[in-house]
């Protein structure tokens, strides 16, 4: 009973904390401009998040070690320099796009431009990670994130034709601008498979005291929960090629973005958007902050653990601590949060590999994994889905920052 | 060919790239934003007459839309009076639609809605236009 309790709280808190301001932006600009031809990149990329946050998981259930623990431990710290300097720019960079997503929230909601609300987004951030607990953060802001179910019911009221959505899940070649067809699809990807997530969950895993006898409910968790998790960013898709596309609203900016629900729910739409992109992108925010803490810390050896005093491991504090002002700031000076969401997402594509590697190595070694190593399907789908993601992001990203084509 | 040449040879290709991206290629770009500024503009005053978009909303979404209406018009400018005048037409039509939000005023929502709608359509046939030649 105990166990189907967690696997429905995983599978709730994965559904909830899903949607951020990458995968809603992402899904809105390419419903709007591709309709649902770009649906394959939501599947692709969760397919690969699916497969990377299950081998996490079972890595710190079997080893009792995060990734970055085992990465260090493995390589040593000089080789591990390399990844963690790429992920924790990446993690600033999304950070900076999660504060700015809350922020672009609160300026729909009150008009009131997104460079005023940065500092005090800035500051609940971080007063929740300094009072809070690592179950608070995970399950209370991930629960209600479940308000983004909002997207799944308002595709519904507008009835798409099934078989158009299932066309969409195979890749097919756009009518016209192929250079920002593809800079979407990488930046879906991105917003799909971000780094911060894996190392996120396994260093939970290691809070949470997993053992292998969590390793059937980790694998559950991690096929339905993003499973779930993903029908809500193909939604969001779904609403976005049906409000948008026949109008040829495109989302250059964010301020349409607004009116995606409203044709649905008259009454609710604006609201139920309002706080999907509010709560989705501050739970991102608690958790990428949390991460780079994480991540720095193991790297280093220092103490760490979100459910100690922030004077019991001081240094793994000081990390959020300095990390979160320099985000709401540079976002307060006038940084465009969504220019930023874009750019963030379609490197995280470029970084992953560099990240992901040495996990796979070290998920292939019985040192660490005794009898649960890796199997050659996982291997081999995470692998191609990674070299395929950065050879079409290192085509598409230049092109498109040279105004596409 | 060494690393640095390399970084040269890439950074001389992407200046290369940039400077000849063609003014036509520009004004399809500003008409095509254009279009979708003048779509969503009568949507917002659409949805804002049933009641479901607050007025701080509608007053920013039409401020940004002025704005980027102008820069677009700008951009136009540059290469075509006949687009440029299209744009500036489409940024007094959300002027008079701001307006109209904010005064309650149903007729001049409704014209507005019709003139927007009628300004994204010529602008995306202007855009694709250009795109394809």
């Amino acid at each position: 009973m105990k166990n189907i309790v967690k696997i429905a709280l995983g599978i709730l808190t994965s559904v909830g904390g899903f949607l951020e301001i990458g995968s809603i932006s992402t899904s809105l600009q390419a419903g709007a401009k591709f309709r649902f031809q770009l649906i394959w990149a939501i599947v692709l990329g969760t397919i690969c998040l699916s497969f990377l946050i299950e081998m996490s998981g079972r890595l710190a259930a079997v080893s009792r070690h995060t990734l970055t623990d085992a990465i260090r431990e493995h390589f040593g710290i000089h080789f591990h320099l390399v990844p963690l300097t790429a992920q924790v720019l990446l993690d600033t960079l999304v950070l900076l796009a999660e504060i700015g997503g809350v922020s672009l929230a609160l300026q729909l909601a009150t008009g009131i431009s997104f460079q005023a609300w940065a500092v005090p987004v800035g500051f609940a951030v971080w007063l929740l990670l300094w009072k809070g607990t690592f179950s608070l953060i995970e399950n209370g802001v991930a629960l209600l994130g479940l308000v983004t179910l909002a997207f799944i019911a308002g595709a519904v009221k507008l009835h798409p034709a099934v078989s158009d959505v299932l066309k969409g899940a195979v890749p097919s070649m756009p009518s016209d601008d192929l250079a920002q067809y593809a800079f979407l699809a990488v930046s879906i990807i991105g917003a799909t498979v971000s780094p911060y997530l894996v190392s996120f969950y396994s260093s939970g895993a290691v809070e949470e005291k997993w053992d292998e006898k969590s390793i059937g409910a980790n694998r559950i968790v991690a096929i339905f929960g993003m499973g779930f998790g993903a029908s809500i960013s193909i939604a969001v898709l779904v609403c976005s090629a049906l409000v948008f596309h026949p109008k040829g609203i495109l989302l250059d900016r964010f301020d349409p973005a607004g009116l995606v629900l409203t044709p649905m729910f008259p009454k609710w739409g604006f609201t139920l958007f309002v706080a999907s992109v509010a709560i989705g992108s501050f739970g991102a925010a608690l958790e990428i902050a949390l991460d780079v803490s994480y991540i720095i810390s193991q790297a280093f050896g220092w103490k760490w653990g979100e459910d100690q005093k922030p004077h019991e491991s001081a240094r793994f504090a000081l990390v959020y601590t300095l990390l979160i002002p320099i985000c709401s700031a540079v976002i307060a000076f006038g940084a465009d949060p969504l220019k930023i969401t874009m750019l963030s997402m379609a490197l995280t594509v470029v970084v992953l590999p560099f990240v992901v590697f040495p996990m796979m190595v070290i998920l292939n070694d019985d040192r660490y994994m005794k009898e649960h190593t890796n199997g050659r399907i996982s291997n081999f789908a995470v692998a191609a889905i990674l070299i395929l993601g950065f050879v079409l992001a290192i085509a598409a990203i230049p092109v498109q920052l040279l105004g596409g084509s | 060919m060494s690393m640095r040449n390399c970084s040269w040879l890439s950074a001389f290709l992407l200046a290369l790239l940039f400077a000849c991206a063609s003014p036509q290629k520009k004004t399809a770009k500003a008409l095509e934003s254009g279009s979708s500024w003048a779509a969503a503009s009568a949507m917002c005053v659409e949805q804002r007459a049933v009641g479901s978009l607050p007025d701080r909303y509608a007053e920013k979404f039409f401020d940004d839309a002025l704005k980027e209406i102008s820069n677009a018009a700008k951009t136009a400018r540059k290469s075509s009076d006949v687009d440029a005048r299209m744009l500036e037409e489409t940024r007094e039509t959300i002027g008079a639609a701001k307006r109209a939000v904010k005064g309650r005023d149903a007729e001049g929502e409704r014209s507005s809605i019709a003139k927007l709608k009628d300004l994204s359509r010529k602008l995306d046939d202007r855009s694709k236009a250009l795109g394809q030649s």
